[in-house]
This record gives structure tokens, sequence and C-alpha cells, in this order.
């Protein structure tokens, strides 16, 4: 690399050299400048196309792409032209001697077109088919002409060549039977002996995925058998993964009266371990809009599947509404704005099964205060979560879900932060899914203790909660006090809402708010993209006029 | 920037497009339809499907002259270890016992667009989508939004569904010089 470099360096200055008569004007020192930029120039650009060759060539090497192009495929060769579905009586000499001109040719499908469109025009009858067959050499194909009414049982499975084999067996591996359903292993037992269909074979998958989890995780293998005209259905059954990685998660949201708030993810993860990076910038989330970068180690297996750790540092500066400043001015027993945070938080997570966690860790975060004059200070707590989750179906085939989450935070003068605050948040959010309609239900509490800084309070009125509100209209500095509750329906993409809570100080009166919209909303719980209208109901009455429009994505 | 400009380039040479029996044909030894979890979802007896999707446009990213799509069922025979498509459309078209680059190749194959659909008396450019059965990706030129069409993006089911999308364009070409290379 070293010695590339010598020579890359040297090189130029020959050509500088051509260049001399004209740079006979200028002075000694700016020559030698114009001679060091021309070479500089050139080397870069070596350097630049070095690099690009090598990124190139590693990008083809991680993602498995070979730079090596794939043969280039001959076109078969016909040794035999057949119909089917026809009486042999109606194909005329003719009809025979033009597919005769087929054979020996290479595949061409036009020409099998033309042929084939001749001979339906002749007998009058509808093709239905051009169907090619392994030849008896290689690089040969037998060609059949089918005509009438397509085969009626030629649906997507009959599509499968692996329809044609009998299955052998149906295996269950990696769990007793005893955990799975009657129903189900009836229908195992009805594969063996049929032919092969994909299609039942994953509704069988789906059915023992949903009995078995959340423990566990199925999947499905098709093995030839013993002879070769059978084959083997093998369900593997592995257990889940005790705990998950933290996604940071990509979104891009938007609220009419919010502006619009993204956040983007680089995961980079090899088996147990994850780094993260992340950019951010939110107007959504919290009082402030906050925009920065975020990075996160984590691992899930500690020495134990059961335990894990991350460690997030963020960077973020702050921007603040004149709604914010305003009431903070007549709020002087709460924290005011800060330009800059920063802050890590390093945790430990303990999972008894894949549906319960209890996290312990820290939470270290200094902000900038602008006034009375430039000055730092610390929001350490201490953290403590716990979550659970759990989905089961019903005999009726019915879906249900249920989580709940707790979290605590307690800032004290051990920990030497400047704020001394407890902060307990819970919510709990039940979904019940039956064919096309969904039904769900969520709660959120929140009691803060003592002075909290201004990311710590709680706010309603972004686009996930009190939809058809305006969080600055609402609360601009938020809440040391918070209760919350949504009942939303959904058919199939549309949803009817409505949302209902309070966000309040301490030893103040409070009233709770109300809201009811539709929208649009993925059914996908994985990438949740939304479509929103919220209207506020203001003393008692729906205020169409006033609508809150949101949409966004959540993946 | 210049490695992406560069990659996108090499990318876009992978399409070979011809004049053949008066017709617009397009092949792409590198064009890779068989890779990926479509691929491992063929090799353990399921089956996919792919839909391929040919345009002529007056630029690169311009108006759509004509265009034509087809969706072709692929399967891999275990026993046999070859791959078996099925064109869906009447008359049905399918062939068997076919290598992963014969049943990719065959699939193209299948796609043509008559030479009388193409100007005459202007460049164009050739674009060649393709992608595995799943809620169809909103399209370049479908930029108009309409309640199916939100409709259609709010309902997908699930990513795994959408395992294999990809567009190679080339261009531009004319006509003449298309012929003339016969």
């Amino acid at each position: 690399m070293v010695g590339k470099r010598r020579f890359s360096a040297l090189k130029p200055f020959t050509q500088c050299d051509r260049q001399s008569q004209a740079n006979r004007a200028l002075s000694p020192q700016n020559q030698c400048l114009v001679q060091w930029r021309c070479s500089c120039f050139t080397v870069r650009m070596r350097n630049l196309l070095f690099i690009i060759i090598c990124l190139k060539l590693s990008i083809a090497t991680v993602f498995g792409q070979t730079p090596e192009t794939p043969p280039q495929v001959d076109k078969p060769v016909i040794e035999s032209v057949d119909i089917s579905g026809v009486e042999e009586r109606r194909i005329t000499t003719e009809l025979r001697e033009r597919m005769q001109e087929l054979v020996g040719q290479r595949f061409d499908q036009l020409a099998a077109d033309e042929v084939a469109f001749e001979i339906q025009n002749a007998i009058s009858e509808r093709i239905s088919a051009i169907r090619q067959f392994e030849g008896t050499q290689p690089g040969h194909i037998k060609v059949v002409f089918e005509f009438g009414v397509p085969r009626i049982d030629e649906d997507e499975h009959d599509r499968n060549v692996n329809s044609r084999y009998t299955v052998e067996d149906v295996e269950l591996q990696g769990v007793s039977e005893s955990l799975v359903s009657d129903e189900t292993r009836r229908q195992m037992k009805d594969l063996v002996g049929s032919r092969m269909d994909d299609d039942r074979a994953e509704n069988i998958l789906r059915r023992l995925s949903r009995e078995l989890r959340p423990s566990r995780v199925v999947t499905k293998r098709v093995v030839r058998g013993a002879d070769r005209k059978y084959v083997r259905i093998i369900f593997d059954v592995e257990r889940a993964p005790y705990l998950n990685f933290t996604k940071l998660g990509n979104y891009f949201v938007g609220h009419s009266k919010q502006s619009v708030s993204l956040g983007v993810e680089v995961p980079i993860q090899k088996r147990n371990n994850r780094f993260t990076f992340g950019i951010v910038n939110d107007g959504d989330q919290l009082i402030e809009r906050f925009s920065g970068y975020r990075l996160s180690f984590e691992n899930i297996k500690a020495g134990t599947e059961h335990l894990g750790f991350r460690i997030e540092f963020h960077s973020y500066k702050d921007q603040w509404k004149e709604a914010t400043q305003i009431a903070l001015a007549a709020s002087p027993q709460v924290p005011g704005i800060y330009r800059k945070r920063t802050g890590v938080e390093p945790t430990l997570t303990f999972a008894f099964d894949p549906r319960l966690h209890i996290s312990i860790g820290a939470s270290v975060d200094e902000m900038q205060f602008q006034y009375p004059a430039i000055h730092y200070q610390n929001a350490n707590a201490g953290i403590a979560a716990v979550t659970f989750e759990t989905d089961w179906e019903d005999s009726g085939s019915n879906d249900h879900n249920l989580s709940a989450n707790y979290l605590a935070r307690a800032a004290t003068r051990n920990l030497d932060s400047d704020f001394i605050y407890t902060r307990h948040y819970g919510e709990l959010s039940y979904k019940f899914t039956t064919r096309n309609n969904q039904f769900v239900a969520t709660a959120m509490a929140g009691a803060i203790n003592g002075t909290a800084p201004l990311f710590e309070r709680f706010l309603l009125g972004n686009t996930s909660t009190l939809r058809g509100w305006n969080k600055y209209d609402l609360a601009p500095i938020g809440g040391d006090r918070l209760t919350y509750g949504s009942l939303e329906y959904r058919y199939s993409v549309f949803q009817l809402f409505y949302d209902a809570g309070s966000v309040w100080d301490k030893g103040n009166s409070h009233e709770t708010s109300h809201a009811v919209g539709f929208g649009l909303h993925s059914r996908d719980d994985d990438s949740q993209w939304f479509f929103t209208f919220g209207v506020p109901i203001r003393s008692g009455r729906i205020q169409p006029l006033k609508p809150v429009f949101m949409l966004g994505g959540r993946f | 920037m210049l490695f992406i400009a560069c990659s996108g380039s090499l990318i876009a040479q992978n399409l070979k497009v011809r004049l053949e029996a008066d017709r617009l044909r397009v092949s792409g030894p590198q064009v890779r339809l068989l890779t990926g979890r479509p691929l491992d979802r063929l090799r353990n007896g399921g089956s996919v499907i792919y839909v391929l999707e040919l345009t002529v446009r007056t630029e690169k990213a311009g108006r759509v002259l004509t265009k034509v799509k087809e969706r072709f069922t692929l399967s891999y025979d275990l026993w046999e270890e070859k791959f078996s498509v099925t064109r869906q459309a009447t008359p049905t078209r399918s062939a068997s016992n076919l290598s992963a680059a014969a049943a990719q190749a065959w699939c193209l194959d299948s796609l043509s667009i008559p030479a009388s659909q193409l100007p005459g008396d202007r460049t164009f450019w050739v674009e060649l989508e393709y992608q595995t059965e799943g809620p169809p990706a909103a399209s370049k030129s479908d930029s108009n939004l309409t309640l199916s069409s939100l409709i259609d993006i709010f309902s997908r089911r699930s990513p795994e569904e959408q395992q294999l999308h990809d567009i190679d364009v080339v261009g531009p070409f004319h006509l003449e010089d298309l012929r003339k290379k016969r």
C-alpha cells in the first residue's frame, strides 16, 4: 500500500513537467503548489478508484455475490412434439407435418406459439397449455400441446412439481406431540399418504406456530422420502430466544400541528451481539424536539440465554416551542429548558421466560442549560423495568395478545444527580383479533414525585396518544401525573378510535380530554403504517373543524 | 456518490436487450431471480410466484410507452434437483427439469414486446422489474395516491412475503440500431 502510494505520487511530477511551460509565468512557490496539487489530485483519484474496487469486491463477498458470470443457457433442442386432449383423427396430415417442422430445432417460444395457434384454428379447439418435458438426451425436450378445458384441479399448489410425490411421513421434531392439539395432529396424520400439498403443510405450520408460541418457534422442511415416489415433511421445533434485541426503531411520523419526526437505525449484528447506530430528529415523543445520534451495543446471551445487557450512548440537541417557554415562565417549579442532552444508559436484563423480563440499570444524562447562565446539570437515575408479553389462541381460532410494562426511575443524591425524583410509569395493552376484525385497548398511568427534568415529564397529544389533540395546546410543559386510555376497532385496514386522558401537575386541578378519529392502519405488527384523522372533543362536543391529521410508519 | 454511480452503472449493464423475430426481448445472465429466501423456500419444497414486468420508457425514469407483465410459478423438484416453471397465463406454458440458469432464462424469454410498439423515431429505455409475489410495490409510474393504492400499502401483512424486488434499467436504445445488431 505504501509502495503503491509512492509510485502514484512520483508519476504525476513527470506529467507536470510537461506543463512547466505553462507554469513558467508562475512564481516558484506557485509552481510547486501547482505541482503538489496536480500530484495530490491524481493520487486521490487513484486511491478513490482503488477504494471503489475494494468496496465493490467486499460488498460482493459480504452479500455472497460471486463476481463471475453464470453460464449462458442454450435453448434446448426439440426431440418430439405431441398433442393431448384432442382425438387423433382430428389431427390432419398437414398439421402433423407442421408440428414435425419443430423437431430438431432449438426451442423458440414464438415458433411454438405459431404452430399451437395454427392447430387451434384448424381444429376449433382452445389450447390450454404448452408444456416442455425432459427429453431422452441432455439438452433435448419433448413439447406437448394440451387442448381442451384446463384441468380443474390445477391451482397454485398443483403448479408445484413436488405435488406429484406422495407424503411418506410427517414428523414433529424437538417437542412432544402431546403439546399439540388433537386437531393439528389429525391434520398432520391426514397428510400422510396424500399428494404433497405445500398449502396444507403451510397451514399446519401456522397452526403449530400459534399453538407453541411464544416459547417455541417452528420451521418446516420437505425432504426426500425412502423411495423416489415419496417425500417427508418435517416440522422442526426450537425453543424461542429468551431475549430479543431492542429496536431503536426506524420511523417516520408526521403530525399536522407538530411537523415531522424521523429515526433511522443501522444495526450490525453477529450472533448474540448487536451494535446499532441511529440518527433521530424527533418532535413527537417528548416535549422538546431532539435531534442527534445514538449508539448502542447489546448482548442477548451473557453466559446464559436468560441474561443480556445493553449500553446506549446518545447525544442530542434540543429545540423548544414558544408555547413551552411561555408556560415555563408561569411555572417556576418546573426546571427550565436545555440546549443539549448527552447521556449513557447501561442495563442488565433477566428473562424468566420469553414472556417475562426484568431489567435494572442506570441512566446518566447531562444537560446544558442556557439560563441564567450556561451551566450543566445531571439527571442520574437508577432504572428498574418489568415487561410481560404473551399471546394465545382460543378455541374459536381468535388471537389474543396481552402486554404490560412497568418502568421506575429514581434519581438520588447518591447517584450525584442534581435532580431528585422518582418516576413511575405503567402501560397495559390488550389486542383481540378475529379474522379481519381487531380490537385494541390500551391504558397508561404515570406519576413523578420530586423535580424531574423536562424530558422525564409525561405528555399526551402526539401521533400515538390522544390523537386529535396537539400536545402544546393541551400541556405545553407536560405534567407529573398521567392517566390515559384508548379503545380502537379495526376492520381490515380501517380503524376507528376513541382516546381519553389527562396530564397534569400534582396539586393542580385537571380535566380529562377526549378525542375520536378514523383512518387506515397496517395489518402487520412488524411494520405499522398509519394514516389517521383525529378530532378533539371539547366541552362534550366533537369539533370536526379542528381535526389533526397524522401519518407515518414505524418499522 | 461516485461509488454508487459506478455500481449503478455496472448493475445496469447486466440486462441485455435484443430484437428477435421482430420482438424486443431481454436476457440477463447476472439478473438473479433464484437467490436468498425465495430460493430457500424452493429448496424446501415450496413454490414461489415471481412477477416480471418489462417496460419501455421514453427516458430512464420517463413516460411509459409500453409494458408487459407476466407471473410465473417456480418450484424445485426435490428428487430431480431441477426447477419447474409455469407461466400463469392462458394458454399455460410450463417447463420442467431446468437448471437454475435455464429456469431464469425461460422466464425472461417469455417476456417480449412487439417491435411495432417501439418508437422508431426516438431512443427509448428498457426496464425489467422482478419481484416475488406479495402486495405490489409502488411502481415509479404509480405516483397518484388513490384509496385502493393506500389500501394496498396498508394491507401488507408480512415483510416475509416481499422477499425479492429489484429493477434493472438499460438504455438508451434506438430501434434501428437493434435491427442492425440482429
